[in-house]
């Protein structure tokens, strides 16, 4: 097991590995974002990213075949590429058309290409396209009157790959699906998800694409949603299913599902990281727990 | 104050919250004033008598918990403490300087030290015990070396005593026995007492006889023993339902003693009287000090008496220490006196003398003649300093004390700066500095609690609203409130307050955006707030600030104040206010929400600079649970905020709505670790693990413990569903409960503990402790959430960087995981005949451990056999397969899949889609028209073997339909291909078909090869290989990757090739990459373009540099090969490996080219 103590001289925001488990990124309040070269349990850092003006909330790796390619959000209300090549990373693209902090960034599924989808404070979310001639394309579009605390991307189906969906979660206590409209060139509201009573502060569309399509959404109002659809009928409705039937002891800070077999971690106010899985009576339990 | 009766504290209640749970052990000065607590970063003077006060901080940090310290009991030391540091006693004398504080060190023990007993009557002398076994006596005149040793030898020891009566005679306790040292017999015991059955916790002499001790210990008992009557049996025991940690004498009344749980027993301190008693009896305290809520770590009696007495009148007060981090003062109820046989007055005992000490406390920093000659600055000339003459030494004091904890904060803060501002304590220059500071005056003040209150239980949120309860609660809120403020000084017992601050007073009409700087000095009255007892305000006069202002300031601050008092309400806040420009009613009466009130304009213009901040961001707050306050780290939100506005990059909205930082995360990674991040927060109880006083030996037993535990955790398999504990956590866990175990357990040597840093790294981690702040519950009261995070986060700025305030640890949780990265290194997919290699699978899972699975694949493996084939000879002729039985076949295979489905298989489903696929691939390639020759095939079981080696090549083969092996026409003629090398050559063999039975199997053949098809869509195979393919891709195996994919592209071309789409519409077209900031971006890859050799050598050698390594997806650069069709280029070594060693046919992108039949170009 790894363990890094004190990587940052503020609170850490966000600690990511990258595709092939080699890398470790960390933010922080410090403005800095430093990555690790993880190996066994044994860790080196090798460099310290300056650059935001405010704390770094959030880090996504792109897909490894766009290189090694990392992008941050931060306070000041912009988000960053780096890009190492040959050793030496580099500021490559700026991103910042947002008004306010932008408090979550993610990398689309890489079949639709080097996709990010951001979300800020200022109500907006914006899909920036880096492509191949070096331009960037933009959509933004206004996805809640206060505020975007997460989004990400939908998986992408092998029948109609095109179709791109987003989901974000905000101050309206909404989760909220976005499809990608070609005509309108923009992202058009598809679903409207009620169920929390506070900030949504993450959610989570599980890559896992086998019969259902599952998102799980963490709020402040210390619950955390899985919403279910079947892949196969187009008109089913999403379902929705609280992850516990009491509430967390504390505010549910982010989720995230993992790579195979739909294992959710949910983490929160109090410091603990719980592990769910569903059952095969389609109940989810906790199957693991991680403390401070 | 020199005499204890002048005490405010003495009689009454007192909660001391002494955060910063490093503290471990309690003394108190002989003269009863002082209280000292020691822990890993040093010792911490408390005067009892002015709480309000900032304690003394004798800065030592340890990387050990120190077990004990001792105020020396002595009239002529009065200021010598000796404390624990490992297996050193450091011997301070605290009326020297803090940082020239350590007198001696006692360095004879090699293991950590247990406790310290000062020899009852001889100053210079104590006594060390240590967890090597060792008693030592020391006479501090000669500290190098012990004057005597004494030493049990086997079991550590954990207490020694001095005998009270008898000057030559110590008890220590080793394990579960005591043994008794002369200090003239040298190194042989007097005495050894087999005590207790468990380890002794604590042993105690009596006052009055040489032979009365108590001992008590972890089997539950206290045991009373008369020595000259018998070694072997107590007098009178005590069984409890708790294991004992100390029973000592009650130094007033008559055989009475106080019973302290190690743990449970309700956190309480039991009075038991046991005069008279004898044999054996369950716990009957006569009294119980209860309201700790954790246990309590030290229990110990202050006491007062007139000077020059001649009649036992003393007083006490008992004084606890608690893991809750309350230092509590207990009056003692004049009832319980009588009760314990105790009269206040009675002639002393002959002999008894009733020793007079100094009452001083050692809580101010003495002062050095080198600070003296510097800052005092003496009252006049119109200006006012903040010492006089008598007053200035103690002030003075202060400072310097103020100085040495800032100092280590890289903080400016001192004299230095000038303006007289020298002086006081804690808060500093600038609001985040003082988050930054390690020691927060006001949060200490905030600790504080008087009077009937002082033992109700702590609920946070009630509090915010009410009225301060006095002058120290009133400062704390108001300091909390208003980070602006700038406290130099603190004085709650004196009533004395210096406040700095900037306030929009250039002239009389206030310009709010001109602040100038204002020094206010207040006096409080003794009986304030009452009528009449108002403070009395004085403003410092600057030349920024007019004389007719400062009258009207003055003017306005006496109204302000007058207004509150004379309604007995506290004025600190609306006076504080009025000074920051605010417009303060008057009405008092309308209640504090008026008084809170702003004037709209003024909140607008305001809420951008210095002074509005404290407001808006009062009320954003308020409403809507997330705080607006920027959570920043170092600099001061001042900058953060001019940044912004100056650089023009946010002009920000009205309304922040950026959420409250997230203070601890859980990511998974594609291997199944799972990466958390935690912000640490203070941890009330921070003693997950009680530490024994062995100290050492504990954390040598973690990290076994520890060790012990990732072992097994690698190792190991759970079952899914069972709850996955942190192994760290539980092996501490471990540790500690083993606590009680003797030395023996533990034998490394300190220096080999000290070797993995690692280890003391989150050794570190779990005790190392801040000092909190209790800012928490009172800044920002109504929203309980975001107020929570929000000053988790402050209180994380209030630690040094030396100390752990935030951790990633990357946890395995691929046991969680259904696909298992082990199972894909030998997992086949192809190569032999589907059954085997379905029992090849199964034979791989079973040696993984997964019996499940492994039981799967048998069961895939009978499905796909020939019935025939595993009986007996005749019955080989009734081809039978379990893939035509309505159990068979379609229901198990669908039953396995959607098992596998919802449990989230993805490299079963995606291993079986493959392998039963070879089937479907084998029955599509027998031409369908022709029933004779597929009769004939399924038919012959000398046959079988052939035709599977031709479903080998069925991708290939597919995928270029011209070369199709089997043409349809000629019934028996394979082709086998995949061993030849070259790649060009192709062999048939002819086989001869033997054809029996054939009616009778005609209906039968099929249904053999059921179509996974038919149970699962198609797409939906091919979706689960994709998947696992990726995640093949992420787990380093590309070989494996590609084995999988083939069976993607290959079924697609050939399904394209018989619908013939011409339009590629619905192809899965893969995004091939490179984006745009790479720089030479006008080559993008088009392998469409690349299927002539004659591309010039120039562009192809560009193409090259660009390229990847089909197999292993790492860049080319040279020796390298290029199929000549398909243009896909590999390392050379890696052609090697894909075409020599996996004896592959096909080109490794998956493109489906065959290019060993091509031929390469290398370079």
């Amino acid at each position: 097991m790894v363990t890094i103590s004190n990587a940052h001289e503020g609170l850490i925001h966000d600690a990511v590995l990258d595709y092939y488990g080699k890398r470790l990124a960390t933010c922080s309040s410090d403005k800095t974002i430093k990555i690790f070269e993880v190996d066994g349990d044994d860790y080196k850092l090798v460099e310290t990213l300056k650059g935001h003006e405010g704390p770094v909330w959030q880090l996504s790796w792109a897909h490894p075949k766009f290189g090694v390619v990392l992008a941050s959000c931060s306070y000041d209300g912009k988000v960053l590429i780096w890009k190492e090549e040959k050793g030496i990373w580099k500021n490559i693209a700026e991103h910042s058309v947002h008004q306010a902090s932008v408090n979550s960034i993610s990398w689309a599924p890489s079949e639709y290409g080097a996709l990010l989808l951001c979300t800020s404070s200022d109500g907006q979310c914006s899909v920036v396209e880096f492509e191949a001639d070096g331009n960037q394309k933009t959509v933004v579009w206004r996805a809640d009157a206060v505020g975007v605390n997460a989004g990400t991307w939908a998986p992408p189906q092998r029948d109609n790959a095109k179709e791109k969906r987003v989901v974000t979660g905000g101050c309206d206590n909404l989760v909220k699906i976005w499809r990608f409209d070609t005509q309108k060139n923009t992202y058009v509201q598809e679903e409207e998800l009620k169920g929390h009573t506070d900030w949504v502060r993450d959610v989570a569309w599980s890559q896992c694409l086998l019969s259902k399509f599952y998102i799980a959404s963490a709020s402040q109002d210390r619950t955390v949603i899985i919403w279910t659809k079947d892949v196969a009928n187009a008109n089913a409705t999403w379902r929705k299913q609280l992850l516990r039937s009491d509430k967390f002891p504390d505010v549910c800070w982010r989720v995230s599902w993992s790579m195979s077999g739909n294992v959710l971690a949910v983490s929160g106010g109090d410091n603990k990281v719980t592990l769910w899985k569903e059952n095969l009576n389609g109940d989810w339990e906790q199957v693991g727990e991680v403390d401070q | 104050m020199t005499s204890p009766y002048a005490s405010t504290t003495f009689e009454n209640p007192l909660s001391l919250r002494v955060d910063g749970n490093f503290l471990s052990t309690m003394s108190i000065s002989p003269n009863g004033r002082d209280a000292v607590l020691a822990g890993r970063r040093g010792l911490f003077v408390i005067d009892l008598d002015d709480p309000f006060a900032a304690p003394r901080w004798l800065h030592h940090e340890t990387q050990w918990e120190v077990a004990d310290v001792q105020w020396s009991p002595h009239k002529w030391k009065p200021s010598w403490i000796v404390s624990t540091s490992n297996q050193k006693a450091m011997v301070w004398n605290i009326a020297r300087p803090s940082h020239d504080a350590i007198e001696h060190v006692l360095h004879g023990h090699t293991r950590a030290i247990t406790d310290i007993n000062f020899h009852p009557t001889h100053p210079e002398l104590l006594a060390t015990c240590s967890v090597d076994s060792f008693v030592l006596a020391w006479d501090l005149r000669t500290p190098k070396a012990p004057t005597h040793q004494w030493a049990d030898w086997r079991a550590g020891s954990a207490q020694v005593k001095w005998n009270y009566q008898n000057s030559n005679i110590v008890a220590s306790a080793h394990d579960s026995h005591i043994m008794i040292w002369d200090v003239r017999k040298g190194a042989l015991p007097l005495k050894r007492i087999n005590a207790h059955d468990a380890r002794i916790n604590g042993i105690d002499w009596s006052r009055e006889t040489e032979d009365g001790l108590i001992s008590c210990s972890n089997d539950m008992t206290v045991k009373f023993w008369s020595l000259n009557t018998s070694c072997e049996v107590p007098y009178y025991t005590i069984h409890t339902d708790f294991p004992v940690a100390r029973a000592r004498h009650v130094p007033f009344g008559d055989q009475v003693c106080g019973i302290m749980p190690l743990r449970g027993g309700d956190n309480s301190v039991y009075i038991v009287k046991y005069g008279g008693k004898s044999g054996v009896s369950s716990l009957e305290p006569s009294h119980v000090f209860k309201g700790h809520t954790e246990p309590i770590k030290d229990f110990l009696w202050r006491s007062r008496h007139p000077k020059e007495s001649h009649v036992d009148d003393r007083e006490f007060q008992l004084v606890t220490w608690s893991q809750d981090c309350d230092l509590r003062l207990w009056p003692i109820p004049s009832s319980l006196y009588k009760d314990f046989n105790y009269t206040k007055g009675a002639p002393l005992s002959p002999g008894k003398v009733l020793v007079d000490y100094d009452y001083r406390s050692y809580r101010p920093e003495p002062s050095t003649p080198y600070e003296d000659s510097i800052i005092i600055r003496h009252r006049g000339n119109g200006r006012w300093g903040y010492f006089g003459g008598a007053n200035g030494h103690r002030s003075n004091s202060k400072s310097s004390h103020n100085r040495k904890l800032i100092s280590g904060l890289k903080n400016n803060f001192g004299w230095n700066s000038g303006s007289g501002s020298s002086h006081f304590l804690g808060t500093s220059e600038n609001p985040n500095i003082q988050q930054n500071a390690q020691f927060n005056h006001l949060n200490w003040i905030s600790g504080i609690r008087i009077g009937q209150s002082a033992f109700l239980p702590t609920t946070s949120e009630s509090e915010v609203s009410a009225q301060p309860q006095n002058l120290g609660e009133e400062v704390s809120d108001v300091g909390h409130k208003f980070p602006k403020l700038r406290f130099e000084r603190i004085s709650v017992s004196t009533g004395n307050l210096v406040i700095s601050l900037n306030g929009p007073w250039r002239s009389t009409t206030r310009d709010l955006d001109d602040l100038i700087f204002l020094r206010v000095e207040i006096d409080f009255p003794q009986d304030y707030p009452s009528e009449g007892a108002t403070p009395k305000f004085r403003i410092e006069e600057t030349h920024d600030l007019d004389e007719e202002c400062r009258q009207e300031l003055l003017q306005h601050l006496k109204e302000i104040s007058e207004t509150y008092c004379n309604s007995g309400k506290f004025c600190l806040e609306p006076c504080m206010r009025y000074l920051l420009g605010e417009n303060v009613n008057l009405n008092v009466s309308e209640g504090e929400e008026e008084l809170l009130k702003f004037e709209d304009e003024k909140e607008k213009s305001v809420s951008a600079d210095q002074t509005g901040k404290i407001g808006s961001e009062h009320q954003s707050i308020s409403e809507d649970g997330p705080s607006s306050d920027i959570p920043i780290s170092d600099e001061s939100s001042e900058e953060e905020e001019d940044e912004f506005a100056t650089s023009g990059i946010l002009t920000k909205p009205s309304f922040d709505s950026t959420p409250v930082p997230k203070n601890c995360g859980a990511i998974w990674t594609p291997s199944g670790h799972l990466i958390c991040f935690f912000n640490l927060k203070e941890e009330k109880k921070a003693h997950l693990i009680k530490f024994g006083q062995q100290g050492f030996s504990l954390v040598t037993e973690d990290k076994n413990a520890e060790k012990d535990g990732n072992a097994d955790d690698s190792h190991t398999i759970m079952p899914t569903t069972g709850t996955y504990h942190d192994q760290k956590t539980s092996s501490v866990f471990s540790g500690s409960s083993s606590e009680d175990d003797s030395s023996d357990s533990s034998d490394s040597s300190s220096s080999s503990s000290l070797a993995n840093d690692l280890d003391i790294l989150q050794y570190d981690r779990l005790y190392r402790m801040k000092i909190p702040d209790r800012l928490r519950n009172r800044k920002h009261g109504s929203s309980h959430i975001s107020t929570g995070s929000y000053t988790k986060h402050t209180a994380n700025d209030t630690t040094t960087s030396s100390s752990a305030k935030n951790v990633i640890e990357i946890y395995d949780f691929s046991r969680l995981m259904p696909a298992k990265m082990d199972l894909a290194f030998g997992y086949r997919v192809v190569g032999d005949t589907p059954e085997n290699l379905c029992l090849d699978n199964a034979e791989v899972a079973e040696l993984a451990g997964y019996q499940e699975i492994a039981t799967c694949w048998r069961l895939l493996s009978i499905l796909l056999t020939e019935g025939g084939s595993n009986l007996t000879t005749e019955s080989s002729d009734s081809k039978f397969f379990w893939g035509i039985h309505p159990f068979g076949g379609l229901w198990l295979i669908r039953k396995i899949v959607s098992y596998y489905e919802k449990i989230g298989d993805i490299q079963m489903l995606a291993m079986i889609s493959c392998i039963l696929n070879e089937e479907e691939n084998e029955s599509r390639l027998l031409p369908s028209g022709d029933t004779e020759g597929s009769n004939s095939h399924s038919d012959s079981a000398t046959n079988v073997i052939t035709t599977t080696e031709t479903v080998q090549i069925i991708p290939e083969a597919s995928s270029f339909p011209s070369s199709l092996a089997v043409d349809g026409s000629g019934s028996s003629t394979s082709n086998f291909d995949r061993a030849v090398p070259s790649g060009t050559s192709t062999s048939t063999v002819q086989i001869e078909v033997k054809m029996r039975n054939q009616p009778s199997l005609e209906a039968t053949h099929d249904t053999r090869c059921f179509k996974l098809k038919d149970v699962v869509y198609e797409d939906k195979l091919m979706l689960y290989r994709s998947e696992y393919a990726s995640l093949l891709f992420m787990w380093g195996l590309p070989a494996s990757r590609t084995k999988i994919l083939k069976f993607n592209y290959g079924g697609r071309v050939e399904k394209q090739s018989k619908v013939k789409i011409g339009s590629s519409t619905n192809e899965y077209h893969e995004h091939m990459g490179q984006v745009g900031w790479i720089e030479d971006n006008e080559i993008s890859y088009m392998p469409s373009k690349w299927h002539t050799l004659d591309v010039n050598q120039e562009r192809r050698m560009r193409l090259i540099e660009k390229k990847k390594c089909q197999y292993c997806l790492m860049t080319v650069s040279r020796m390298i090969t290029i199929c000549s069709h398909c243009g896909h280029v590999m390392h050379a070594e890696c052609a090697m490996q894909w075409w020599e060693k996996e004896h592959m046919t096909e080109c490794p992108s998956g493109c489906g080219c065959n290019c060993l039949e091509h031929g390469f170009c290398t370079d």
